[in-house]
């Protein structure tokens, strides 16, 4: 007799279910455990930090020389070292990350509803007692887990190692809520970045739509920008001196891109407007010049309305069945 | 109790009135949901997870209402839709392990329930496997083992054979048969494929252009009006049918050594006619049973 290729003994599930309301808990942790088992995460978690890792070794060569010259009795490097604003650092550091927070953003993002709407995957999801919102938190929550792992571990990493080695340069004391200033910091792009790709990423049926519009939006952004700063710049041949233009619909403008609002925020943050390590002293060359932060008047309330806009627009997009009107 | 509960319910794609006025009762059992494409039965199971909003009327599930608590119906039904549904990049047990626990199951129940129900769908071999890497007929199984692996009070299978070879659909009918019969899980199939439903179901639904049509038994469904009998003797007999024409028996139709008779009166009377005009006529009946037509030939009156 032929045998059933399927197994008889099977009963049907009889125990209880868990009576939860929060079935994004499950897509979440998909998504987030999906991430960061990329190597791509890692390989860009760890170049996204390359400002501090620059910056420590310069500071470190610094601290060598300074300790040398003491003993000969000359402090130029250790002048150097009071006059480092952290502050500054950090900004330095917000700032080169944003490239590799918009990979990111893609790596975990782009597919995260474009390949369910190519699979038809939603029809699975919302089968199940999961509701439209549900899924939609879940997906942002996994990206936005994904996006603070990234972009909290080399801030939080300089920080400690910074709070460790450098506490007498004033690392600590210059800005008493810098820790926490920095994981607001982190929190809010991160939030920014997931909402926008969630967004881009519900209109598109594959993922790698998504994610060159999610970079074409970035990009256009950014050179837009660096149009702007280089408007804003009047240079003076006579003197060779350099002004900016610091006006506030400047500001604003130069503030408009993805990064550009992320960056804004964080030099209202740190109060600090030009990133990076001072100049040594007696270097020749202009200090470095940057544009002031766009108002928080204008910064938050953009922020605000791109994230709830494209997050809304996902839950818009989402649907089991295609339904034309 | 009913599984499904409708009265005059109406759902609209915009202008277009995909169910109109529906009202049925689906009791406990295999109910075969019938239709020509575009006939609204995916509609229908739809509207029942909650997936549409019905414009007029009420449907309930399992006694739940569809408006009010359409979670608590998902929660009690498995939906194995007509198109893949795979979700990219997972392994065949981690799809069905993902779903679990979205449907309720705690995460290690969820990995136990998984691997027995892939082994119950013969997809045992394959559980490490890409999903995206399967053929239909394991797609076709996958699916079917995410719509039980929350043990559901009931099924919604639309199109469960759509794309199989024969070896492949006959082993899904019978894993429908044995959930049906053996696994106390009420199953609704929507298929257009008579022989699917017939080989699977007690009952049919019958709808036809958004609207229902017939609900019933499908032996009563096949029944002929004024109940003839089919008989096959060893060998054509003309002087059979002289005995039958003498006992009031109307002979309807004739082909070789098959005869379909009809006649007034209990059909233990007639039977008991027929079989002494065979020995009236030396005639040796080889088979003799109430004859009936095809369910294909019952859909299409059903729907003419």
């Amino acid at each position: 007799m032929k045998r059933s290729i399927f197994d008889l003994s099977y009963r049907n599930y009889g125990a209880a279910l868990v009576e939860h309301d929060h079935a994004w808990l499950p897509i979440a942790r998909h998504v987030f455990l999906t991430t960061i088992k990329k190597k791509a995460f890692w390989i860009l978690t760890g170049f996204s930090g390359w400002f501090y890792a620059v910056t420590l070794i310069i500071v470190f060569v610094m601290e060598q020389i300074a300790q040398s010259a003491r003993q000969r009795g000359a402090g130029e490097a250790a002048n150097f070292l009071d006059r480092i604003e952290w502050k500054g650092v950090f900004l330095g550091g917000i700032g080169t990350a944003q490239m590799f927070f918009c990979f990111v953003a893609i790596l975990a993002g782009a597919g995260a509803i474009a390949a369910d709407n190519r699979a038809n995957a939603l029809l699975a999801y919302l089968s199940k007692p999961c509701t439209k919102s549900d899924y939609v938190f879940g997906k942002w929550l996994g990206i936005f887990l994904s996006l603070m792992v990234f972009s909290l571990l080399p801030n939080l990493i300089f920080y400690f190692y910074g709070a460790l080695s450098y506490h007498s340069y004033g690392f600590l004391s210059q800005d008493k809520l810098m820790f926490f200033k920095l994981v607001l910091l982190c929190m809010v792009s991160s939030a920014f970045y997931t909402s926008l790709i969630l967004g881009i990423s519900s209109v598109f049926n594959l993922g790698r739509n998504a994610g060159a519009t999610m970079a074409a939006v970035y990009f256009l952004g950014f050179f837009f920008t660096v149009m702007v700063q280089s408007s804003s710049m009047q240079i003076d041949f006579s003197n060779g001196s350099v002004k900016v233009n610091n006006s506030v619909p400047i500001r604003m403008a130069f503030h408009s891109s993805v990064d550009g609002l992320v960056l804004s925020l964080a030099k209202n943050m740190t109060g600090s407007t030009v990133g990076g390590l001072p100049l040594p002293q007696g270097a020749t060359g202009n200090q470095p010049m940057g544009i002031s932060a766009a108002p928080l008047a204008y910064t938050i309330p953009v922020l605000a309305l791109v994230s709830f806009g494209m997050t809304g627009l996902a839950w818009k997009r989402v649907r089991a069945v295609e339904v034309i009107g | 109790m009913p599984v499904v509960e409708l009265k005059n319910l109406t759902v609209q794609y915009g202008e277009f009135k995909a169910l109109q006025d529906f009202t049925c009762t689906i009791p406990e059992g295999c109910i075969g949901l019938l239709g020509p494409n575009g006939a609204g039965k995916t509609t229908l199971i739809k509207t029942l997870l909650g997936f549409v909003e019905p414009a007029e009327g009420s449907a309930k599930v399992l006694g739940i209402d569809i408006t009010k608590e359409p979670r608590e119906v998902r929660r009690r039904v498995g939906y194995m839709p007509e198109q893949d549904c795979h979700i990219p990049g997972m392994t065949g047990v981690g799809y069905v392990a993902y779903l679990a626990e979205l449907a309720g199951l705690p995460p290690n129940q969820a990995l136990r329930r998984a691997h027995e129900v892939l082994e119950y769908c013969g997809l045992g071999e394959a559980r490490y496997r890409n999903v995206e890497t399967f053929s239909t007929g394991m797609k076709q199984r996958i699916k079917l083992a995410q719509a039980l692996v929350h043990g559901p009070k009931l099924l919604l299978l639309d199109e469960p054979t759509n794309g199989l070879d024969p070896r492949g659909r006959d082993e899904m009918l019978k894993l429908i048969i044995d959930i049906s019969r053996n696994k106390q899980v009420n199953v609704i199939v929507s298929s257009h494929l008579l022989p699917d439903i017939e080989k699977t179901c007690q009952e049919v639904v019958v709808v036809f252009g958004g609207r229902l049509r017939k609900q019933g038994n499908i032996a009563e469904l096949k029944k002929i009006e004024g109940l003839p009998i089919d008989i096959e003797l060893k060998e054509p007999s003309p002087d059979f049918v002289s005995a039958l024409l003498r006992r009031q028996i109307m002979l309807l139709n004739n082909s070789g050594y098959n005869y379909r008779v009809q006649a007034s009166g209990a059909p233990a009377v007639v039977n008991r006619l027929v079989m002494e005009a065979a020995r009236e006529s030396k005639a040796q009946v080889r088979m003799m049973k109430p004859a009936e037509r095809s369910l294909e030939e019952a859909f299409l009156e059903v729907i003419r």
